[in-house]
């Protein structure tokens, strides 16, 4: 393995890493900024 | 030439990380910018090259700093402002930071896929920084504009640490001002006047208080639309310290200004993902709560079976959906269920359908005039045995009702709505709401009395004993939950029956 595919898989496992993280995160946060509109709630 | 063939390589790479950054920023505006962000992607896809180009084959400086300009408001603008302050930091820091400490918000995130794309937008721009800072021949100058970067970004994780914490500030000139935004106009102009009333019952009962108060009342009026331009002023012009709103419909609305402002926000909303726990708190008893009590209700009163008339409307819906579920568990049956448009006024054939399956409790939920025509009609048909959840004290003719027993808000200070009548003879005490708007008065003023930020007040906050009875919030939800209560029309006037 040559030093530059050794550090382009670095850069490859970080950014899905990093993504990844996100994506747990914000699947699994219960605070949305909305969830449907309740279009006709009177209260 | 070695160096020529560097710059060369680099540009080429250059190009590819603006391009593939680019795709990634168009993505993500779609989410606000909507089709205006083909136009931004096109610029930022169609520019760069071009300005390349020109300098390759012209050696213009001008056309260099161009495309520097081009890599700096990719890095700059989406990267590090959009895409780390706004959406990366947020995600990351901002859910660490709130996990151990509640000085720090939760963040609230918007669409799973603009997130994500903000974050690979992030991630772009240092792509898009590596091969710009590639361009430049100087090997140390490259390397002190790299470390610049390093430290720029440093930066900004401890400005945010700094900046996301929410501190107590001391009221401008010892005045607090309450925002009170409900429609006193419209479909919901009984519970809107109500509801004010209550809230200035609130501010006039405090007593021997630290600050002074002040109720900023504006109608929202009844459009979701135009109630933003009233909200925005509120926010924005008057510059309240905090919000006590009602009305799903609007609290939907104010929730991103109270958030932008960072001041908390109380909604009197049974729509819970209002309440982020974060500056957006609800206060009021939830359709799953109603539908226990309701249920629990019914069978100690020895109904089996229960025949559902309601109106198609998306609150009731929720009532009968929750209602639904509890009496499955609790063995009950739903003898018939029939779900009526807004416009029926004749219920003749519904009631008739309705008595056949012969049913212990007949259950009716709709808004008026439906409402009154449908009890009118039940009292024709000699039907007596009626009951809901609320909607007999949102009637314009309780006596239509007489008899029937419901849930609705609790009041265990009862003394709270006689002084409600007292002070107010010519406003109508809607049961429903009122004691949650009293009592969210006065969670804002403990809030500043005892000299803490307001919204890490209502974050830390477990209970509440108001005049609505025992209010309770799980840790980091923005939800108080409480108990309703059975209610009954009696001699035309809704009664408390128990607690």
């Amino acid at each position: 393995m040559t030093r530059n595919t050794f550090v382009w898989l670095l850069i490859i496992v970080a950014v899905t890493v990093v993504l990844g993280g996100a994506s747990l995160i914000v699947a699994n946060n219960p605070v949305q900024a909305a969830a449907g509109a309740p279009v006709g709630f009177i209260h | 030439m070695d160096s020529q063939n560097e710059i060369r390589r680099a540009s080429w790479q250059s190009l590819v990380a603006v391009a593939l950054t680019a795709v990634v920023i168009t993505f993500n505006h779609v989410f606000t910018l909507g089709s205006g962000a083909f136009v931004l992607g096109a610029t930022l896809l169609a520019v760069p090259p071009a300005l390349w180009i020109w300098f390759r084959r012209t050696a213009n400086i001008w056309a260099l700093a161009a495309y520097g300009a081009m890599n700096a408001w990719i890095v700059v603008g989406f990267g590090l402002i959009k895409g780390l302050w706004d959406i990366t930091l947020p995600i990351f820091a901002g859910t660490f930071l709130s996990s151990v400490s509640t000085a720090y918000p939760k963040p609230v995130f918007g669409a799973f896929e603009f997130e994500i794309s903000g974050v690979a937008m992030f991630l772009g721009s240092l792509f898009v920084l590596y091969y710009g800072l590639q361009l430049i021949p100087s090997r140390g100058r490259r390397g002190a504009l790299s470390s610049v970067a390093a430290v720029g970004v440093t930066a900004i994780l401890l400005a945010f640490v700094a900046l996301d914490h929410d501190v107590w500030t001391p009221p401008k000139q010892g005045v607090v001002k309450i925002g009170v935004i409900v429609p006193t106009t419209g479909p919901y102009a009984m519970l809107g006047n109500s509801f004010v009333k209550a809230v200035q019952m609130a501010r006039d009962d405090l007593r021997d208080t630290k600050y002074r108060y002040e109720l900023v009342i504006r109608d929202s009026g009844p459009d979701p639309e135009k109630a933003k331009q009233v909200i925005r002023r509120v926010v924005n012009d008057d510059e309240v310290d905090a919000i006590v709103g009602g009305i799903s419909l609007i609290g939907q609305e104010t929730k991103p200004y109270a958030t932008a402002a960072r001041i908390p926000h109380l909604c009197v909303c049974t729509v819970s993902w209002i309440g982020d726990g974060a500056y957006n708190f609800t206060n009021i008893p939830s359709p799953e709560a109603e539908g226990e009590l309701w249920a629990r209700e019914a069978q100690r009163r020895g109904i089996t079976r229960v025949a559902l008339l309601t109106q198609d409307y998306p609150s009731i819906n929720n009532h009968v959906k929750a209602l639904k579920i509890e009496i499955a568990r609790l063995g009950l049956t739903v003898a018939d269920d029939q779900r009526f448009d807004g416009s029926v006024r004749d219920f003749r054939s519904l009631i008739r359908r309705a008595a056949a399956s012969l049913p212990d409790v007949y259950y009716v939920e709709a808004l008026e005039p439906g409402l009154d025509l449908l009890g009118q009609q039940l009292g024709d048909a000699r039907i007596h045995n009626v009951s809901a959840v609320v909607a007999p004290s949102l009637s314009d003719n309780p006596a239509l009702f007489e008899g029937a027993w419901y849930t609705d808000s609790n009041l265990k200070d009862i003394g709270f709505k006689r002084r409600f009548e007292e002070k107010y003879p010519d406003t109508r005490f809607a049961t429903h709401m009122m004691p949650y708007a009293y009592d969210s008065v006065n969670m804002i003023v403990s809030a500043f009395e005892t000299g803490q930020n307001p919204a890490v007040y209502l974050r830390n906050l477990r209970s509440y004993d108001g005049t609505a009875g025992l209010l309770t919030k799980a840790a980091a939800s923005g939800n108080f939950a409480s108990r309703p209560a059975v209610w009954t029309i009696a001699n035309g006037k809704p009664a408390l029956l128990n607690q």
